[in-house]
Formats: structure tokens, sequence, C-alpha cells
């Protein structure tokens, strides 16, 4: 009976998480608002609706339940990139942005040669950079080795 | 009567004289970008260490020379750009990793993207911020900069690219030193749209939009553009040499003034296993391919035990009447290019060919200089030379069946593909931060977004003598 009784309780308390965020009120736009990007998952059940709100739908009965951990399965290669990536966020006229972390940043890298000549070169983030000067090697244009 | 409405007219014409001089300048070509100083009192931008005026630069102290430099390469982006909404760039001078010939010189990059917002010409497709901002006439993201470019303070000092600090003249005239007013032309481009956000290297957009700078990249060899690939084609796609093209129409339209008439290349004429074009990096001596070239017999040489030729020394009888008259196949290693080349010159060779010892593609150029080499030589990738010993294993002593022809094709442009349309840098293997967001190291004369940023730009980015500004126009820049 207690049980019922508390099951009907988180029913009702799973129902109205899913109501509000269904019925959120968004800002009306004029222009075309398509839905957000496709973000990759790993389980088929779940249903992105915007950054950072995820429930997930019971396969048989069609409808919204809570996330359980079984929910959260490996990630793939795919995936996990996806998961790193920066999240969107919706503007108050509809439209989408992201902000780029410094570590897509394009690095100017240069290289002195042993003839006192400098060469650059680029690299990607801040640990790519790093990584070339490890490396010591900076592309020239189209005279790469002398040897 | 008549004075009176004589001075009237005066006056008017001066309230309107004054009033156009003094409107904010948001006509064609007039962005304002603003450099915001994000370093601390005394360091970077701030650095109170006296400097004497240098080319142009006014400045009194190295911290104001720098933000000078800053100030006068984003004006010159900003007389070409349009937009009603000021272009922020937080930019920092600080120490960044460097060894005594090594230094990281800088970054730049967007600080956010924006999509499908009102002004946007393509949907559900990423713009660089000031980008989008500039279409949407309005700032998106106020409370925050649109680009953010950081660059080492330490270069020159010691055990860092010692004794080659930046240059902070406004006038190019950097000597052997780095151009700083250069390099941040090339990082402001990026941060102004000329770099895409999608993961080149696996293919994934980010969130699942392309950048609008996908919109333009076709690969020649799938015939699609990026945006109609999936992701494993994408990636395949950025490291297929040479083969991924720029379809905007401003860029295009400018190729012919920007890049020179002449491709070099290699074409395999018989048998039928070898026939085709082959991409090749060309020599930095001997004489230039022509237009007409030279066709021939290929002959290897042979003086390793492994069967490969390095051609370190004098060449072999056998090896002198197998290439005598011939263009001479050798293996890359062990000496220089124009030391290969004369030994087989020596024999009697009328052209070399080097084929790599590491796998890649495009072959990078030839370096070395002798100017008693007097025959063509150009450089081919490992598995392009594997064709061709392969066709050359039926070959006798004197004879192999091999044709070949190296030559300069005066119907593309140096840097573009046979239909004129300007190539993008993708590099096998993958080049992180140079591939795909570079125009390919093929053009000439060198672009500013060359991945190299070569010492002998100008400090131009328009046409003629430059892509830059058209990728820009491309892109959504000044509709």
């Amino acid at each position: 009976m207690t049980r019922n009784w508390l099951a009907a309780v988180a029913g009702a308390i799973v129902l109205a998480v899913v109501l509000a965020l269904f019925t959120t009120p968004h800002t009306a736009s004029p222009y075309p608002r398509p839905a957000l990007p496709p973000v990759a998952h790993a389980n088929t059940g779940g249903y992105n609706m915007s950054a950072g709100q995820k429930i997930a739908i019971d396969p048989q009965t069609g409808q919204a339940r809570p996330i359980e951990h079984d929910d959260v399965a490996p990630l793939t290669s795919s995936a996990r990139q996806s998961s790193e990536m920066p999240q969107p966020t919706v503007d108050a006229d509809g439209g989408l942005t992201v902000a780029i972390p410094d570590t897509s940043d394009v690095f100017t890298v240069a290289t002195k040669g042993p003839d006192g000549k400098i060469t650059l070169g680029h690299a990607s983030g801040v640990a790519g950079a790093n990584a070339k000067l490890r490396e010591g090697s900076v592309q020239k244009k189209e005279v790469l080795n002398d040897r | 009567m008549t004075a009176n409405r004589s001075t009237s007219l005066r006056r008017l014409l001066g309230v309107v004289l004054t009033a156009l001089l003094a409107a904010p300048a948001t006509s064609y070509g007039a962005a304002t970008i603003v450099i915001q100083n994000g370093n601390a009192a005394g360091v970077g931008f701030n650095d109170p260490t006296p400097a004497a005026p240098v080319g142009g630069n006014p400045g009194t102290t190295l911290g104001q020379q720098r933000l000078n430099a800053f100030q006068a390469a984003a004006n010159v982006w900003g007389a070409q750009l349009n937009s009603t909404v000021t272009i922020v760039v937080l930019a920092t001078m600080e120490p960044l990793a460097c060894n005594a010939t090594q230094a990281v010189l800088g970054s730049a990059g967007p600080v956010t993207v924006s999509g499908n917002f009102p002004g946007a010409a393509f949907l559900n497709t990423w713009y660089h911020a000031a980008l989008a901002n500039a279409l949407n006439g309005l700032d998106r993201t106020p409370t925050q900069p649109d680009i953010r470019a950081r660059f080492n303070s330490n270069l020159g000092q010691a055990n860092c690219l010692t004794g080659t600090p930046f240059y902070l003249g406004l006038d190019n005239n950097h000597g052997t030193a780095v151009d700083l007013f250069t390099v941040l032309l090339h990082e402001f481009g990026h941060g102004l749209g000329f770099s895409t956000v999608t993961d080149a290297q696996s293919g994934i957009f980010l969130q699942g939009f392309p950048s609008v700078y996908d919109q333009f990249l076709f690969d020649t060899t799938q015939g699609l553009f990026w945006t109609q690939m999936t992701n494993a084609q994408r990636a395949q796609s950025a490291i297929n040499a040479r083969r991924l093209a720029w379809t905007g129409a401003n860029v295009t339209a400018g190729v012919p003034t920007a890049l020179q008439a002449g491709t070099a290349q290699l074409k395999g004429l018989a048998p039928a296993t070898v026939a085709g074009t082959y991409l090749v990096g060309t020599a930095s001596f001997g004489p230039p391919l022509s237009p007409g070239g030279i066709t021939g017999e290929l002959m290897p040489v042979v003086d390793q035990a492994n069967g490969t030729g390095l051609a370190c020394t004098p060449l072999s009888a056998a090896n002198a009447i197998a290439v005598n008259g011939k263009i001479a196949l050798v293996d890359r290693g062990t000496c220089t290019f124009p030391e290969k080349a004369k030994f087989v010159q020596n024999a009697g060779a009328v052209g070399v060919i080097v084929v790599d010892n590491v796998a890649g593609s495009p072959p990078p150029g030839l370096g070395g200089t002798d100017p008693t080499v007097v025959i063509p030589a150009v450089r081919i990738t490992l598995a392009d030379g594997a064709i061709f010993k392969n066709a050359l294993r039926f070959r006798s002593r004197t004879k192999s069946g091999v044709m070949v022809k190296m030559d300069l094709d005066m119907s593309v442009y140096a840097g573009a593909d046979a239909l004129g349309r300007a190539l993008v840098y993708t590099p096998n293997p993958f080049q992180a931060g140079s591939s795909v967001s570079h125009w390919d190291t093929i053009a000439t004369p060198n672009l500013l977004m060359e991945p190299a940023i070569n010492g002998d730009l100008s400090h131009s980015v328009t046409l003629p003598r430059d892509l830059t500004f058209a990728l820009l126009r491309d892109i959504g820049w000044n509709p």
C-alpha cells in the first residue's frame, strides 16, 4: 500500500516535470526557427529537447520517463566528441549561439632553421601548438626538407 | 533677400557637410574594429619599456607599439568590411610556449558562432560572431568580444626564438624578423570567418551544423559539397590533397588576377598502368618546368641492396648507361636534392624525379641550391613512386617503355583546379590547425591565408594581390 502510494507520488512528480518542460514558453520569433541540431546519443530512446534538458521515451508505451543509469550507455567516439562540444544556447530571436573554446583557435608557430630563416606554421589549440614545439616540425612552403 | 538666401544656403550646406563628416562610418567598407586591451598594468600592451618609433609605428613604449600594430592590422580589415556593429577583438600579449629555435607566436579565433539569426543566408549554418553581427545588424553577444587574440610577449628574448622579435613597424620592412602586422592580418582573417568550426579530422559538424565556410567546399573526387557528405566522407575529403575546391563566386572571379597561370605536373604516358596526371613538388634549383616540358623514358637508379636508388655518389657504369638521355627516377634520402640531381645530370639524364621516402601528399618541394644543375627536378609521393616502380620492373638495362612528361600546365592556375577554383589546403596526413582552413601551399604568388605565412607577402588582403577578402565576401561579408 505504502509502496503503491510512493510510486504514485513519484509518477506525479515525473509527469509534472515533463509537462513543465514541454510547456516552457518561448519567445515568439518572426523568423523560421528550425529544431536544434541533432546531437549524437548512445541511447536510442533519448530525446534532446534543448541543451541540458534530456528525458527518455519508453519504447513500449511511447510515454516520457525519467532517465535511468541504464540510459547512459558507453559513449562511442563520435558521441564522446559530441558531448565534449560546446552546447548551443537559444537566443531571444530564435537564433542559436555557441561559445567556441580557445582550444579551437588557430595558433601560429615559428621555427628558426639552421640558416637563421624563420618559417611559420600552424597548430590547433594550445596543446597542439605545444606539441608542435616538442616535435620541432613546422612545414615550410613547398620546401619541407632539403634532403 | 538674395544675400540672406545665399547665406542660408551656405549655412545649410555647412550643416549637411558637417553632418556627413560627423556621421559614423557605416557606408560600404567601413567597419570599426576595436582592440580591447586585455593586459594588466605594466605588461603586454601596457609594457612601459621605452621604444624608438619604427617603420611608421609612432609608439614610444613597447606596449604602445604593440597596440598600434594590432590596431593598424585591424584597420586594414575595417577599411574593407561593412558592418554597423563594432567588431571587438579581445587581445593580450602574454608569455607563450617557446624555446631557442621555436615559438608559439600567437592565436586567434571567434569567441562565438551563431546560426539561424535574421539575415543569415544559410539556414542551420554557423557564422563567426563578427559576420553574424554584420548580417544581423545588431550585436548578438553584446557582453562578449567577437574575436579572441593572444600573442607571445617574450618573442626574441633569451630562449624564445632568441634574437628574432616581432617587427613592430607597419611598413612591411621586417627583414629577417617576424612581421607582426602580417601575422595579425592572417589571424584576424581566421577570426572574421576564414575558418571552419567543423572538426575536419573526424568530419563531425559542430552540433550538427556546418560552418558557412563549409558551404563552399567541393570535393572534386567525390563530386560532393561538404554539406552533402557523411562525416566519413568529409574526413576523407580533408586529406584529399589538392582536390578540395572553393566554389565561391568572388574567389573564383579573382583567381585569374591573384594567381599566375601554370601548374607543374607529371604525366604518365605509357604503359597504361601509369597513365594519368600526378602531383609534383617543384625544385628551388635547376630550371623551372616549362609549358612544353620534357618528355622522356623513365629509368631508375639502383644503387642500394634493397633495390632503391639514392644517387648520392657518382653513378655506376650500369646506372649511367641506364639513365643517359632518360629521365632518372631516384629515391629521397641520405644526401641533398641538388646532389642527387647533379649526379644523374653528370651521367647524362635529362630530368630527375625524386620519390619521397615517407608517405604523404601533396609532395613537398625540393629544397636546396646549386646553380650548376641544369636539368629539371620534381618530387612525387611515395605512393605514386610505387606505381612507376611497379611498371619499371619489366625494363631492360637500357629501356623501360615507361614514358613520362614533366611540364607546366598553362591552363591551370597555380593554386586552382582545372575549372579555375581556388584549392583549399588538404594535406595527407591531416595537419591540425592548417588543414582545410587555409589555401593550398601551391598558390603562386603566395597568399595571406596559406598555412606558412610566407615572408614575401604584402599587407594587402584584396585583389589583385590576395584572395582573402574575396573569400570573406563569398561567406557573406559586404552583401
